[in-house]
């Protein structure tokens, strides 16, 4: 095992080794690993290249912060890119590749930009492919894409599963470091209910990586020992591998819980789940990140921040190197260096840019105060330094700390924008902070132990008491204040090596200068000029680096200069994370009609007909194509009988002492007086006199109407009628209920359709007299099913509709089917149930398409003057009445062979197809069987006074122009004669 | 002519799955019992000596060991009661005419959630805060699930019955299936 850098201590298991791959080169590691931990454990140091000019580049921190490291990890369909290594768990197996080369990693062909870089600082794109302006897309940018970028895709489809779901809770904790811990401790003993959430699959936070005390005992100590009690209470649920990535009105939050990321195979559950969290209130306890100092060639491998290199030595157990050199303008890097080499890592020096004495001595390092790090060498690992004081020094690993920046990008969601604080040399929340939301610990700049641990016990109490809950007695956990004294100090000038302020954009401080230069002064500018604070780091260790770079070229104070705020997600968030658990057949509901079954073993091809599935047509043997059956089915249920489900329909049941009287406000034409047993059809209009819907409406009984509408318009019927029952009506006794699904429903439509019912039916007398045409009764049938019977027709022929409770619904077909044998019964589909009712001229969605009237469609009639009805005062407008509006046509077309295009505009003979010409439009086209040719409905102007002239069918966007020949919309039994036989 | 056969929407689908059991029931009629203005006293009464339960108020259901009944919205109560031949018969022999009774039975699909997973199971799905403080027993809720408008009552501790339309019961049970696959 090639555990070089392995030293003694740290959280990993050493009892269970594990083996990964790192391109295809085969390293070990121990369980509670990071891939970044192991590879640094393993004397890996260059882990990838850059974005922009490719340079060589090794893992800089420890957290989700990292700008370097990042990989694409697993393999085949399961790769994903831009894994951060510092924040993926080892697991057995983990295969991870290097991203951003071409050729082998060390030997990266595409690092011949970095000897362009003169030519290709920031904003070059903008000004060097301006000519020509086709080149961009053709060459420009295919050429940028394929030589800049991070990781790639596989291009398979993503295998993994993914959920979401719903938590609630008193207070949700944002980390679970001391501050977050402290504040689960105090609301977990006051009984709220909490949700403790954190990145990081060990609770703990930064005391993982220090060797702190707290009351009494490690840092570390104290974590197992919280840990424990916070399990053992119900009203506490900890969340680790949990990101919280956003924070949302009303107190909800988006987490990301990574489930299974860590093992090998997911198996069959998902890999991540999206939470939406309800919370009461909300305390951000995200800690700090350190960032670097800017400085010539401060991108090699083995530069890292110095808190990392603390953190790798005491969680991991890794020496990031054998001559650590420590360049710090605070006093935590003076920590680091105490630490490791109390851990027996050779220092061998500390480099800090403050004129005051060396705060503490570290054996066997030297010392240079008032001194910076002014370049580096060692292209793929560094292996010296060069002082200001001109002194080299050998070292392969620096740790450079600039100090550290409160994680404020919560506090931000919603517009807040963070403070500058200059006691901690960077940005504290302010403004207005989302509701209900606190912060706490390093986030909100206190950025000490004790300090943190006693907000967030004091803002926990504080929270959970604007609950209503009465705060524990016990106190804050006891620790003490570790020094922290900063000096604001952010880059070294003097040398002309590019200083690297964002690693993965490889914006420099010369890019920043010339963003001030060229007028991108404004930080939003200056971001968007030179993609500062972009990417999957979105800028965590450079944001506040490139601003103050940024404040120093243009002369101002950091304040002054502003701040970027952040915006949703924390970090990055897999978009099938997003996608949720459902793609395919599932990704919305499906319904499915009674007879859906039976229709399937019909052979019935389906159609989506909003969220349901209708047979379109049935499929029969010697049927060419779907023509054939479309009038196959027409042809036998005009010339025998045919059944169509039509369970689709919206069916309201509306009952009340007021029924009749609320219908006759909801429909244009009257209702009061509708005869018990009798259907009357009926048209609805919007408040504008626009009509939206038709239909027919039984009445049952005295207090009892069944309605029917439109499939696609069931939902807005119901819902408007319920409007209008609760609030323009509310003294009327009216009810309503949706009885779609309560109903299976079948058409029975041609000649001998009387036969059929009449076997079907119980003790009903369905003779023309007996049951005649718009007649409805509550039946029975087969033998005492409760039934409802219905003498209505969509088809212009003899028809009913027969309704049994869904569950029925299976075997009424199979019966009707049974009962109609020997007359040859036809099931017919969508399809034919169209054809039949544009030859019978009866409309749809099709003509009612938000613009039509009454009046277009020839039933000026059924709007009645002599009642008040909704829409029915706005339908009378001049210009909605006028002569000249259009009205619904017939249509044929006068060459037989010809096609029809619904769509088509109608213009008059010899007249340019210009909007000034238009006459007018076709709603809806078939080829009707019947009269052997393409027919169709539209609305021509002035329709009803053309019947029998031949006009143009122009189609500009399929390329027809026909002549067709206006007619009355009802073609097929213009008498009705048929219908009421 | 053959009596017709019922099928249910999910063929009494019943499975145990982890420490959960997932089924569909169907010996249950539903019928909603709409109030008839100033007419809530009448029924009040009706309903407790004719089914010997008590009105629910909203958000809250009333049961025995055979019978539920919901308060749906504010003039509007659903009645679970033993399948019968005829539900709205069967109910207006218990309460009379002082509802307008419509049969519901066949508009919905009836699942029950029972194990001690159950809960988390329908964090996947709900958006409902089920904490047992705040869901009590009992109580009940209209909710979307998947995009399905559904129904949510918690029958026992970790017991829960979820309602949604008939159509669309296939991709109903799918998301509930799933939900308790992911979380067993």
């Amino acid at each position: 095992m090639s555990n070089d850098f392995r030293i003694d201590g740290g959280m990993v298991d050493r009892n269970q080794p594990l083996t990964f791959k790192f391109n295809n080169k085969t390293l070990h590691g121990f369980h509670g690993d990071t891939l970044a931990s192991a590879l640094l454990a393993n004397g890996e140091r260059l882990v990838g290249r850059s974005f922009k000019y490719h340079r060589p580049r090794g893992i800089f921190s420890a957290g989700s912060e990292e700008p370097n490291a990042l990989v694409q990890l697993r393999s085949g369909a399961y790769q994903e890119p831009n894994t951060r290594a510092t924040t993926a768990e080892l697991f057995d197996g983990l295969t991870a590749t290097s991203q951003n080369h071409r050729g082998p990693l060390g030997f990266d062909v595409m690092s011949v930009t970095d000897l362009l870089s003169p030519f290709i600082g920031a904003g070059f794109y903008y000004k060097t492919f301006m000519w020509p302006a086709a080149f961009w897309e053709k060459i420009y940018e295919p050429v940028i894409r394929a030589s800049a970028g991070l990781g790639a895709l596989s291009m398979q489809e993503d295998p993994d599963k993914y959920d979401k779901g719903f938590l609630h809770c008193d207070l949700l904790i944002t980390g679970a470091g001391p501050s977050g811990l402290a504040a689960a401790l105090a609301a977990g003993r006051a009984g709220a209910r909490v949700i403790l959430a954190d990145e990081d699959f060990e609770l703990g936070g930064r005391l993982n990586a220090e060797s702190h005390e707290i009351a009494g005992m490690s840092g570390r100590d104290w974590v197992t020992q919280t840990r424990i009690e916070l399990s053992s209470m119900d009203n506490v649920r900890i969340l680790p591998r949990t990101t919280v990535w956003g924070a949302f009105d009303h107190g909800i939050y988006g987490a990301l819980e990574r489930k299974t990321d860590h093992l090998p195979h997911a198996g069959d559950k998902p890999r991540q789940v999206l939470w939406r969290i309800y919370t009461k209130r909300a305390m951000i306890c995200g800690g700090a990140t350190e960032r670097s100092i800017a400085f010539a060639n401060n991108d090699r491998p083995g530069i890292m921040l110095a808190g990392s290199i603390r953190a790798y030595a005491n969680r991991w157990a890794v020496a990031t190197g054998k001559q650590v050199a420590i360049f710090t303008n605070n006093d935590s890097g003076w920590q680091t260096a105490a630490e490791l080499a109390a851990l027996g890592v050779n220092i061998t020096a500390i480099i800090d840019p403050r004129d005051i004495p060396a705060p503490m001595h570290i054996s066997g390092a030297s010392i240079a105060m008032g001194t910076s790090v002014c370049n580096t060498a060692g292209r793929k690992q560094l292996h010296r330094i060069t002082l200001t004081n001109g002194q080299t020094l050998n070292a392969d690993c620096l740790g450079v700390s600039g100090g550290w920046s409160p994680n404020v990008h919560l506090t931000c969601h919603q517009r807040g924008r963070p403070v500058w604080n200059d006691n901690i040399a960077g940005f504290v929340p302010g403004g207005d902070l989302p509701v209900g939301q606190t912060i706490a610990g390093a986030s909100n700049g206190d950025m000490t132990l004790s300090a943190a641990l006693k907000s967030g016990h004091k803002s926990a109490n504080a929270a959970i008491k604007s609950l209503g809950f009465t705060p524990s007695r016990a106190q804050a956990p006891r620790a003490a204040d570790e020094p922290f004294a900063i000096k604001q100090f952010w880059h070294v000038t003097g040398h002309k090596a590019r200083a690297w302020v964002d690693l993965q954009n490889d914006v420099t401080t010369k890019d920043i200068k010339q963003s001030q230069a060229e007028g991108f002064r404004a930080v939003e500018h200056l971001k968007r000029y030179t993609t500062l604070g972009m990417a999957t780091d979105q800028g965590k260790t450079s944001n506040i680096l490139g601003l103050a770079v940024m404040a120093e070229a243009t002369g101002k104070t950091i304040p002054e200069t502003g701040t970027t705020i952040f915006r949703p997600p924390y970090s990055p968030v897999a978009i099938g994370a997003f996608g949720g658990r459902e793609r395919g057949q599932h990704f919305h509901p499906t319904r499915l009609t009674p007879s859906h079954k039976w229709a399937t073993e019909q052979g019935a091809e389906f159609v989506e007909v909003g969220n349901w599935l209708r047979a379109q047509w049935f499929h029969r043997a010697g049927d060419k194509s779907w023509r054939d059956s479309v009038d196959r089915e027409v042809i036998k249920t005009r010339k025998s009988v045919g059944v169509c489900d039509v369970s689709t329909l919206g069916k309201i049941d509306i009952k009340g002492a007021d029924a009749a009287a609320f219908l006759n406000k909801i429909y244009s034409n009257p209702f009061a007086k509708v005869p018990v047993g009798r259907v009357r059809y009926g048209l609805m209009l919007r408040e504008d006199g626009i009509c939206y819907d038709d239909g027919t409406t039984a009445r049952m009984s005295e207090n009892h109407f069944v309605m029917t509408t439109t499939t696609a318009n069931a939902v807005l019927v119901y819902r408007n009628m319920e409007f209008a029952r609760q609030c323009l009506f509310p003294d009327m006794d009216v009810h309503l209920i949706s009885t779609t699904d309560q109903w299976a429903q079948f058409a029975v439509a041609g000649p001998k359709s009387r036969d059929v019912i009449a076997k079907l039916a119980d003790d009903i007398d369905v003779s023309n007299d007996g049951f005649p045409f718009m007649a409805c009764a509550d039946v029975t049938v087969c033998g005492g099913t409760p039934a409802r019977l219905f003498r209505i027709s969509f088809s212009g022929e003899i028809a009913y509709e027969l309704a049994v409770p869904a569950r029925f619904g299976d075997a009424l077909i199979r019966e009707i089917m049974a009962a109609g044998a020997e007359h040859d019964i036809t099931p017919y589909g969508v399809e034919a149930l169209n054809v039949m009712r544009i030859e019978k001229g009866h409309v749809t969605g099709a003509e009612l398409d938000g613009r039509i009237t009454a009046f277009n469609i020839n039933m000026d009639g059924m709007v009645n003057k002599k009642k008040d009805s909704i829409g029915s005062t706005l339908s009378q407008r001049e210009l909605m009445i006028a002569d000249d509006q259009v009205r619904l046509v017939g249509i044929k077309i006068v060459d037989k062979s010809d096609t029809l295009t619904a769509g088509a505009h109608l213009i008059a003979p010899d007249t340019a197809p210009t909007t000034q010409n238009d006459l007018g439009w076709i709603s809806s086209v078939c080829y009707s069987p019947h009269f052997d040719q393409h027919i169709g409905l539209g609305f021509l102007k002035a329709g009803n006074a053309k019947h029998g002239d031949i006009i143009r069918a122009w189609d500009g966007v399929r390329g027809t122009d026909v002549d067709v020949e206006i007619t009355s919309p009802h073609m097929y039994d213009p008498e009705g004669g048929l219908q009421r036989g | 002519m053959a009596n017709l056969t019922q099928t249910s929407s999910l063929n009494g689908y019943d499975q145990p799955i982890g420490d959960m059991r997932l089924r569909e029931i169907t010996d249950l009629d539903l019928t909603s019992l709409a109030i008839p203005h100033k007419g809530a006293t009448k029924l009040k009464t009706a309903i407790k000596n004719g089914l010997s339960l008590s009105m629910p108020t909203p958000m809250k259901s009333t049961a025995d060991a055979k019978s539920r009944l919901l308060m749906t919205q504010p003039d509007q109560i659903f009645a679970m009661t033993p399948r019968s031949k005829h539900a709205e018969s069967t109910i207006r022999k218990a309460i009379g005419d002082t509802a307008y009774i419509t049969d519901q039975t066949d508009a919905w699909v009836v699942l029950e959630l029972s194990g001690p997973s159950s809960r988390t199971a329908l964090e996947r799905i709900c958006q409902l805060d089920l904490h047992p403080d705040v869901f009590k027993k009992n109580q009940m809720a209209r909710t979307t699930m998947e995009h399905m408008g559904s129904m949510i009552i918690r029958t026992d501790n970790d017991t829960f019955i979820l309602m949604s339309a008939s159509s669309s019961a296939a991709s109903f049970l799918h998301a509930v299936e799933i939900s308790v696959q992911h979380v067993s």
